[in-house]
């Protein structure tokens, strides 16, 4: 499994968890899921390519960092991404993302105007790397 | 119950959660809930609303209302007050830069007194001088907000002018052109200041000026005149009465250039009262607008020709001729109160001149309001003679009376000379000459003043005194005050270089004749210093090299505005110890005058239509689809308006007024929003690039989730507050309203989360602790706190101007679709209501009036009658709260009410409030199901994405009724109308 919502943890929101068996394939995940709150990966092209690059002290403040950066493309450049490919070096990660436009694209979801802070988390559990996201909607 | 905690009752409906069930809380935690919606309440309630009893400095209780839910930092429907001086400010209980000026700087109020910064703490609404800054004119603004932190370290600005002012680095200051912050100046740069400096605000008693016997006096017992004065408070007048200085500064005037006068009319077989005002028309504009403050309108401003001829006692006869503008008031009730004050009636030269009584016993600063009107009307204005460059000519105040009232026109002098000693102003002397012969033909005698014309005596007649009304002389005055105050500090700094030279000589460090030589390098007169220090009397000169007062005019750009540009001579850094303090002005161009340099400073809409359902329902779903095209919801969609980049930054600083000055906005609409549309202290300097940068497309958007426009009906059976819905605009049995639900969209949560990042790592340097890292906090008082403050008001200020482009749309929508303007269908907007915001409020905690920052997470303001910051139109009812409901169930609007003031802060439900989680709807409700099901109750939808209409299922929702009768019982809210939808637009 590349990602699960969780049902009852945000009630006026919406919450998952990506699991990768690396940082990088959970970041991937990551990705994936908040497009998917956001409309059907399916029915988006996959024209748009762009590389996305953030810093941070932590794995934490990476994958926040690179989220938060996929609702501002959303949000200024109109793009939502399908295919993430990640890679992290000291203090550093670049996701290599593939998509299509919003302005016309079918399936659309919700509109995330947020990540939240809250249970926001990366963790190793028994070689399983888990990231959890809370979205504002 | 979904928690283990302790609840205890307090009272029917309310509860609270003791400080002592969680480690660190720091107050009790109050839940307002029947006991079926508190049993109904997820976990996440219980534990988010003490968690927000934890954070510092709050007040009270913290506070869950009815329709509270999960949420992230604070539950939504969370209320939390924390003190403005300890407290803290918290992006998650929600969403200004502090620059500050030191401790006893002098501020000035348009009566032409000034406080010290410190004393403004409870003096909101009082009238201060500021300035256009396009123009450089004066206008008046009121403070509204007082800051106050303590710093250890501080700027000192010495100007040429010798204007002092102690200030924090961060505080702008005007520079003529543009507000900079005072660290990027540097020695030699322009500022601008205004040089008036006005005398020292004493409290004015509660003495009754004028009772209803004194006018009784003057007319007899006319009662509609009477009522008329009591009517526009005037009567009785206190000393203290508001209206008082306005009154001063026209009695003052008009005893120079009015006329009161009266003639008898046969049919109604009483006198006929009016007055006139003669002076240049922008200056007579002015006296309009006070006329108006009093409750009086001017009748008219009329320019006429004149042609006459005076007679000089010799014989002589002159013929004038020219125009002559007057202003006519024609109130009986006014004009018989100013003559009541002192103002003399009929032909002046044949009618004694007193200095009221009242003025010689009132305040300096009352007694300055009339000097300077009268002076406005009759004191020469600044010249010179000519040769003399550097010097002023004596003023002179002069009046003619017929010869047999010599004597009480000579009284009338040595009052107005005692008024100015009051000043420390002197006068040479008075003189007699020949007046002209009046228009019944007596002889006339013109007494004058001739007051001194030394620098110093200058400097407190203009600087204390100076003009009213008459802008030639206060903008001659200024700059010839900025020219005196520049001559004498420079003269200052001579006499300092003098007294350091003498000690030098006495300890022998250095000889008489260098010191002659080094004046001579700084221009100094070498024949003054050489008398100096011989020890012969000679006052210090500024010598030749100190330019003109023509060469300083135009240096300084003076005598265009009351405003002179002077240089920064010194900044100094000079630790401190003490408190700074701000005023942030209700007002565009944010400034006041300190110490004479001029310096810095999602919600709920409905609208109303004269539509019924009827007329609507055949055209819903054109209506709803139209809608749809025009309001854009949804993933990623941009508005029907992009906007440059310095467009988004005058949004973000003026809110709903941009839409009015862009054509999306009608004026009406502003009164009927939320402060005015437009949160004061908005600094878009603190708000990044990607925050502005998602504003761009967004405005006009409603976004998605819960988000919503519909189209809703009023039965009568569901108006449960007739006279307050009949105020609020509700007229008719099934009558059309349109209700409006988003916020500030992308912008105000890039604005939360850059600060929720950079309050994380803080939190450690000013030793806070919080359960939540969504609660992650800063002092509201740090520069952190104020930072975010200010960008907070940057997203509201979005928020009020995306809702109004959206009205707008919705106007034009219903205009296409009903073949009517929005005027004609009455699109009036009812009320407009942020629901996630902190403000900084007045509340009563134990007693006594305390500043608090409120912050409220979807809950809505709920100020009662009588609030101070309402709008008029709402004063007497109470604000309207919008309580939006499910998109099956309908919505409410209720009222504001004191015991919100008393137990919640002002603050109630924003709406029913979540059961169910999102996900969990989806997967029990299919939206195009929904959409079917909707369809056969009456409620056309056109929804962005079913999955998105499945999460908003009414079945996710709490029971509305409930939620609202709850606080309609406790009495925090009262119910005053629900609504049901028949069309919606769904994000």
């Amino acid at each position: 499994m590349k990602f699960r919502f969780l049902e009852n943890v945000a009630i006026a929101d919406i919450a998952f968890e990506a699991y990768g068996k690396t940082f990088d394939e959970a970041i991937e995940n990551a990705g994936t899921a908040l497009t998917e709150v956001m409309a059907d990966p399916k029915k988006l092209a996959s024209t748009e390519k762009k590389k996305i690059a953030v810093y941070g002290k932590t794995e934490q403040d990476l994958l926040y960092n690179f989220l938060e950066e996929l609702v501002y493309i959303k949000d200024v450049d109109g793009i939502l991404f399908k295919k993430f490919n990640s890679k992290i070096s000291q203090g550093k990660l670049e996701v290599f993302c593939k998509g299509g436009k919003i302005k016309g694209a079918q399936g659309l979801r919700n509109d995330v105007k947020a990540i939240t802070m809250h249970m926001f988390g990366i963790k190793n559990e028994k070689g399983k790397i888990i990231a959890t996201v809370v979205v504002d909607i | 119950m979904n928690t283990k905690m302790k609840i205890e009752p307090v009272s029917k409906n309310v509860w609270q959660i003791p400080q002592t069930e969680k480690k660190g809380m720091n107050a009790p935690a109050r839940i307002y809930a029947t006991p079926n919606l508190l049993g109904a309440m997820d976990e996440g309630v219980f534990d988010q609303v003490t968690n927000m009893a934890c954070l510092p400095g709050i007040v009270k209780y913290s506070i869950a209302c009815p329709d509270a839910h999960w949420g992230y930092g604070f539950c939504v429907g969370g209320v939390a007050a924390f003190d403005a001086k300890d407290g803290v400010i918290s992006p998650g209980g929600i969403g200004f830069d502090i620059n500050c000026v030191a401790a006893g700087t002098k501020i000035l109020g348009a009566f032409g007194y000034f406080k010290k910064i410190e004393e403004f703490e409870n003096a909101k609404n009082e009238n201060l001088i500021s300035v256009e800054l396009a123009t450089n004119k004066i206008k008046h603004a009121s403070p509204i907000l007082f800051l106050e932190k303590p710093v250890s370290e501080i700027l000192k600005i010495t100007t040429g002018c010798g204007e002092e002012l102690l200030l924090t680095q961060d505080h702008p200051l005007f520079d003529g052109t543009e507000m900079r912050k005072a660290a990027k100046f540097k020695e030699g740069d322009k500022i601008a200041i205004h040089p008036f400096d006005g005398v020292a605000y004493e409290k004015a008693s509660e003495k009754c000026i004028i009772g209803e016997q004194d006018i009784v006096r003057v007319v007899g017992l006319r009662k509609k005149l009477l009522n008329e004065l009591r009517k526009n408070g005037l009567l009785p007048l206190t000393e203290n009465s508001e209206k008082l200085p306005i009154l001063a500064k026209l009695a003052g005037f008009l005893t120079g250039d009015g006329w009161i006068g009266h003639h008898y009319n046969r049919k109604r077989k009483q006198d006929i009262w009016s007055a006139r005002v003669i002076g240049k028309y922008e200056d007579l504009m002015d006296v309009a607008v006070d006329f108006k403050k009093l409750g009086y309108v001017t009748n008219y401003i009329k320019t006429k020709k004149y042609e006459s001829s005076v007679e000089s006692a010799s014989g002589k006869k002159r013929s004038i001729s020219g125009h002559s503008t007057q202003l006519y008031l024609n109130s009986q009730s006014l004009s018989v109160l100013l003559h009541a004050l002192g103002v003399p009636k009929g032909n002046k030269s044949k009618t004694p001149t007193k200095v009221p009584q009242w003025i010689k016993e009132s305040p300096k600063w009352i007694k300055r309001l009339y000097l300077a009107g009268l002076f406005g009307a009759e004191l020469t204005k600044p010249a010179q003679r000519k040769g003399e460059t550097h010097r002023f000519l004596e003023p002179c105040f002069s009046q003619n009376k017929i010869t047999s009232l010599a004597n009480e026109n000579l009284n009338f002098m040595l009052d107005i000379i005692k008024l100015l000693h009051g000043f420390g102003v002197e006068v040479n002397n008075i003189y007699e000459q020949e007046g002209i012969i009046n228009s019944h033909g007596q002889k006339t005698k013109k007494l004058a003043i001739r007051l001194s014309g030394k620098d110093e005596n200058l400097i407190k007649l203009w600087g204390t005194i100076g003009f009213e009304y008459c802008k030639q002389r206060k903008i001659a005055s200024m700059a010839a005050l900025g020219y005196l105050k520049s001559k004498k500090h420079h003269i200052g700094k001579i006499d300092g270089f003098l007294k350091q030279a003498q000690s030098l000589i006495l300890t022998k460090s250095t000889t008489k004749r260098e010191v002659v030589n080094s004046a001579t390098e700084l221009g100094i007169s070498k024949s003054m210093v050489s008398a100096r220090l011989s020890q012969k009397p000679m006052a210090t000169r500024a010598g030749s090299g100190f330019p003109t007062f023509a060469e300083f005019c135009k240096s300084a750009n003076a005598g265009n505005s009351e405003i002179i540009i002077d240089k920064i001579e010194k900044i100094e850094k000079i630790p401190y110890n003490d408190s700074v303090y701000d005023l942030t002005m209700n007002d565009d161009d944010h400034n006041f005058i300190a110490n004479c340099i001029v310096s810095h400073n999602c919600g709920m809409r409905i609208i109303s239509t004269n539509l019924g359902y009827d007329e609507v329902r055949p055209k819903i779903k054109q209506l709803v689809d139209n809608l749809f095209v025009k309001v854009p919801a949804g993933v990623g969609v941009k508005g029907t308006i992009s906007l440059k980049r310095n467009q988004v930054l005058d949004v973000m600083q003026t809110g709903a007024n941009w839409c009015v000055e862009n054509g999306y906005a009608w004026q009406e609409d502003i009164e009927h929003i939320e402060e005015h549309g437009k949160i004061a202290g908005a600094d878009p300097e603190n708000v990044s690039e990607k925050a502005i940068g998602r504003s761009m497309n967004q405005l006009g958007t409603l976004g998605s989730g819960n988000h919503y426009l519909e189209v809703q009906v009023i039965r009568a059976e569901n108006i449960y507050d007739r006279k307050i819905a009949s105020g609020f605009g509700v007229h008719d049995d099934k009558q059309v309203m349109i209700m409006v639900h988003c916020g500030s969209r992308g912008t105000g949560h890039q604005i939360a989360t850059d600060y929720l990042k950079e309050f994380g790592p803080i939190m450690e340097k000013y030793k806070l602790e919080v359960k939540d890292r969504e609660l992650a906090c800063a002092p509201f008082n740090s520069e952190e706190g104020q930072k975010y403050y200010s960008a907070m008001a940057c997203a509201a200020n979005n928020a009020f101007a995306n809702r109004q482009v959206i009205t707008h749309n919705v106007r034009e929508v219903f205009s296409q679709v009903f073949r009517k303007t929005p005027e004609e269908m009455e699109m009036n907007l009812i009320y407009d209501v942020a629901h996630n915001i902190a403000k900084v409020e007045k509340h009563i905690v134990d007693g006594k009036s305390k500043k608090l920052v409120v912050h409220r997470k979807g809950s809505t303001r709920s100020f009662g009658p009588g609030h101070e910051e309402l709008a008029s139109v709402f004063k007497k009812t109470g604000q309207p709260v919008i309580v939006g409901g499910s998109m099956e169930t309908g919505s409410y609007v209720c009222v504001g009410t004191q015991k919100a003031m008393l137990e919640t802060f002002g603050s109630t439900m924003h709406g029913s409030g979540r059961t169910m989680s999102r996900t969990r709807a989806k997967g029990l409700v299919k939206g195009e199901e929904l959409q079917k099901e909707m369809e056969k109750k009456g409620i056309y939808v056109k929804t962005a994405t079913y999955a998105g209409l499945a999460e908003e299922a009414g079945i996710a929702y709490k029971d509305i009724s409930e939620v609202v009768r709850t606080m309609d019982e406790i009495g925090i809210s009262k119910r005053v109308f629900s609504l049901k939808p028949v069309g919606n637009v769904k994000g």
